[in-house]
């Protein structure tokens, strides 16, 4: 190659970079949102079930989970997916698992759900509200 | 205020990485003082993690991770001012050139704009993305808010998206960092990934600037600049960036070794190769390849029996990884719930491999997150041209190997993958890429010409049309 080529290489590499990192500035202004910086998703997650496990006693390590999936014949696999896990990662360091086996269930479901879900389980067990959809269930 | 807490509480382990490698390897040449200090980061950090996990596992208490920071520290300290006269630390006079100043003059225009737009996007990613908080983040919650019980973390219990067993670098520190500043300081996770991200450029930069020349190195930063990705991927916390720090390392030691014949830079490059075992499950992949490509440079240069400072490096983080993946972790889930006929049919499936080799081949044009791709920079490479001496072919070649080794691993676990292929690599793929894209810019960059050869050159040329 000659060298007013290569020049000119050096040159568009260097324009392109500029262009790039301009791109991702004008990117970043555009996405601002100043309520984001202290609460994104997680966050609101978090603090949704903060009341659930303070209530939670201390020496449970591990708790069920039951949500959409476990109760509806026709739900939305990537939400009720990405619910679980948020889930798990607000409870840490106890161990969330799917299913009702566990002596201690948290249950994400809409009242009406709800209502049918519970309806079709032993009597005795112990139910607390924490906010709209969300229970937490104790088999003494 | 969480910014400033969340950068402060990993000073001390990067400033000693820094100062211990600087015993280690002598000289205050501006560009080994920037590679040391790049270079420090990582380890430090990666040795942070190490002794932490190591006093965690006896006494299931996370103190430990001040302590060990200020005991490097101190060490650092002490052998800095021992070897005071014999090793100093302040930086030998350096004239920049014309070229220099004119793509430092770019390169700081360039990056003032991208960290800019970095802190917009970072402060709207308070917890990361989902890989960070659902992998590293949670991990380092079961560690910090439980101690005793931090094995609880490991449990085969937990839903395989939060992939139990990967190694725990990123989420001791981040655990530790929590247990020093006395709450869940998310911008802790995040100014962890920034260092590694500085790490990176000090890297690759400076280990340009010490084989090549100033201008090649500033240009090689340039193009780094250009893919933003790296700015994204460090805002959201995955440990994609720490991974690629080590890959980067190990290489840009073995081009260092080639020209110093220092065994020490063995031994670093060791240690690295077993810091990438401890942060993610690719790491042990890249401690087989990177090994290799020193296996194949040593061996060419008829100094096989240095393995040994390699081996001495990676002993420590070798023998931590092995006990953790052997006795604590739970299996992977690529491998746990594959079963042999569903194996036997992904391989002779011939659509898979289309759909992967797609896949790679669209990233070849647009990784990157930005206007500049690895096309592109291939093409730069084609026009500028091979350098002329030829003293940098051989780890070249080899670490040229080892990412293609790398790469082919990559392929073949999304052929043996039981996940939904085009998920598995949508989710993924840009992020394998991007661990072994500072490492082929490190090899492209010491390859070609350098923009002083060329502008000199072309003043000469001008020169001699004029008489």
């Amino acid at each position: 190659m000659t060298l007013p080529i290569k020049k000119l290489a050096i040159a568009i590499l260097v324009l392109v970079s500029a262009y790039s990192s301009l791109s991702f500035l004008a990117a970043s202004i555009q996405a601002w949102n100043p309520r984001l910086i202290t609460h994104d998703g997680v966050y609101d997650w978090d603090a949704r079930l903060s009341g659930l496990r303070a209530a939670l006693p201390r020496d449970v390590n591990a708790v069920g989970y039951i949500a959409d999936w476990d109760v509806l014949p026709r739900y939305n696999y990537a939400d009720n997916e990405t619910e679980y896990v948020l889930t798990q990662y607000a409870m840490a360091p106890v161990v969330v698992t799917r299913g009702a086996q566990a002596q201690w269930v948290i249950v994400n479901l809409k009242p009406k759900d709800y209502q049918a879900w519970i309806a079709s389980q032993p009597s005795s067990l112990q139910v607390k509200e924490y906010g709209p959809g969300l229970y937490l269930v104790h088999k003494p | 205020m969480n910014f400033i807490t969340g950068y402060l509480v990993y000073f001390p382990a990067v400033m000693a990485g820094g100062l211990l490698v600087h015993q280690l390897w002598p000289g205050n040449h501006i560009s080994q003082l920037i590679f040391k200090f790049g270079l420090g980061i990582g380890l430090g950090l990666g040795l942070t993690s190490l002794f932490t996990f190591l006093i965690l596992s006896i006494s299931n208490h996370l103190t430990g991770f001040m302590v060990v920071q200020f005991i490097l520290l101190l060490c650092a300290l002490g052998l800095s001012r021992k070897n005071w006269k014999r090793n100093p630390l302040l930086p030998k006079k350096f004239i920049p050139g014309r070229t220099t100043k004119i793509l430092l003059g770019v390169f700081t225009g360039i990056l003032i704009i991208t960290v800019s737009a970095y802190f917009l996007y970072a402060l709207m990613t308070p917890t990361g993305r989902f890989d960070a908080w659902m992998i590293y983040n949670r991990t380092a919650r079961f560690i910090f808010r439980d101690p005793e019980n931090w094995r609880n973390t490991l449990s085969s219990q937990l839903y395989w998206l939060f992939h139990a067993d990967y190694p725990l670098l990123v989420s001791v520190n981040v655990a530790g960092a929590w247990d020093a500043l006395g709450s869940e300081n998310m911008r802790a996770a995040q100014a962890q990934s920034a260092y590694f991200l500085i790490g990176i450029y000090c890297l690759l930069m400076g280990v340009l600037a010490a084989l090549r020349t100033s201008g090649q190195a500033i240009l090689a930063g340039i193009a780094l600049l250009g893919m933003p990705v790296f700015f994204v991927t460090a805002a959201r916390e995955e440990a994609d960036i720490p991974l690629a720090f080590f890959i980067l390392a190990v290489f840009a030691l073995l081009f260092l070794y080639n020209r110093e014949h220092n065994p020490a830079l063995i031994a670093l490059a060791g240690l690295a190769a077993g810091l990438a075992a401890w942060t993610k499950n690719e790491g042990l992949l890249f401690l087989v390849t990177g090994s290799i490509a020193w296996l194949i440079f040593l061996y060419r240069r008829k100094q096989i029996g240095r393995l040994k400072w390699y081996a001495f490096g990676l002993c420590l983080p070798l023998v931590v990884v092995l006990a953790y993946k052997l006795f604590l972790a739970p299996p992977n889930d690529l491998f746990s719930s594959g079963s042999s006929p569903g194996l036997i049919a992904h391989i002779t499936d011939l659509e898979r491999y289309i759909v992967i080799v797609k896949s790679f081949i669209q990233q070849f044009f647009t990784f990157g997150n930005g206007k500049s791709s690895i096309f592109l920079l291939a093409a730069y490479g084609l026009i500028m041209g091979l350098e002329k001496s030829g003293r940098h072919r051989l780890p070249a070649l080899a670490a040229g190997f080892a990412i293609l080794l790398q790469l082919a691993g990559y392929f073949m676990i999304y052929v043996f993958t039981p996940h939904d292929i085009n998920w598995h690599l949508n989710s993924s793929l840009y992020r394998l890429i991007l661990q072994n894209v500072p490492p082929a810019l490190l090899i492209l960059f010491v390859i070609i010409n350098d923009p002083e050869t060329i502008f000199t050159r072309a003043e000469k040329s001008s020169n001699s049309t004029q008489l």
